[in-house]
């Protein structure tokens, strides 16, 4: 219901949320930013969570509303570098991913995809469609990813 | 730091991640399995704990005493400059409630419960974030 009200950014922000409260759940106490400069001050992506408390494995969440185009979502997402990379979908019921855009062209890697729904009591509910594979990642990312996290603080987080 | 054995790290990591998650699962139907969850909250935190001293010496420790193996956390912790050590009281916390969580003839109540989640949760995040060297090391992130 009050979906229809929210503008396309508030739901957009909304739906972020809901997967970042799906991913802080499956993880091992994760950091995770909001609308992270990843993996330079030129890019950005949705949701950018490290893994234990941001000595782990670094994934990242494109959130999607609608009809988009999401093969083109998919190879852009697929280029990020992440250890785990995910396209998230609210209110893009039809789209069905074909297996092959979502595997990294080496073989080690797959997109997962999330979708994100709506119950009658107006709450977000976000489980896997795919399941992600780890990609491979230059070991020079740590050094990136350590700088970044001690830079900027979490927007969710257990604090110590 | 270096970590003089981190097969047995990433070992007890595994461990460690086993009894959190398994806190964690247990804990969103809370009231079948009230007892079970604060006892995987200690466990959890004993095996990150034995990643970390492990890691760090080489050995395990085998202390029959728990507040010991708080005392040698806190040597390591200081040893190694680490700043924040709220991860001490978390860890001491959670042995000495132990013995009561295990073998105490009362039943629990849902706040000591809830307290074991939330310190087991923020010893994990304590240790990642003091001991990253260590654990990062060991988990191949």
């Amino acid at each position: 219901m009050l979906r229809s009200v929210l503008s396309e950014a508030q739901q957009h922000s909304r739906v972020k949320n809901a997967v970042a409260h799906f991913l802080f759940g499956a993880l091992i106490v994760p950091k995770i930013f909001f609308d992270a400069e990843w993996p330079s001050r030129k890019s950005g992506v949705d949701i950018l969570a490290v893994d234990r408390a941001g000595a782990g494995e670094i994934h990242i969440v494109e959130v999607k509303l609608g009809s988009s185009d999401l093969p083109n979502c998919v190879r852009s997402i697929a280029r990020i570098p992440a250890h785990f990379k995910y396209l998230a979908l609210f209110g893009n019921g039809s789209y069905h991913p074909s297996d092959r855009s979502l595997y990294a062209p080496d073989g080690m890697g797959r997109v997962g995809v999330i979708q994100v729904r709506e119950n009658r009591a107006d709450e977000l509910r976000a489980e896997f469609v795919v399941r992600p594979e780890r990609f491979r990642l230059d070991s020079s990312y740590f050094k990136q990813i350590d700088k970044f996290t001690s830079a900027r603080p979490a927007d969710m987080e257990i604090r110590p | 730091m270096k970590n003089l054995d981190p097969i047995a790290t990433q070992q007890y990591i595994e461990k460690a991640d086993h009894f959190l998650k398994g806190m964690q699962l247990a804990a969103l139907e809370f009231a079948p399995y009230r007892t079970g969850i604060a006892l995987l909250a200690v466990h959890s935190a004993i095996s990150l704990n034995d990643a970390i001293t492990t890691g760090i010496t080489g050995k395990r420790c085998r202390h029959q005493d728990h507040l010991a193996a708080v005392r040698d956390l806190e040597g390591i912790s200081r040893k190694h400059r680490v700043q924040n050590l709220n991860g001490i009281g978390h860890f001491r916390w959670l042995l000495t409630e132990k013995t009561n969580i295990a073998y105490g003839r009362r039943r629990l109540d849902d706040a000591l419960i809830r307290m074991s989640i939330d310190r087991a949760e923020r010893f994990h995040s304590w240790a990642y974030n003091y001991f990253k060297e260590i654990l990062h090391a060991a988990v191949g992130a």
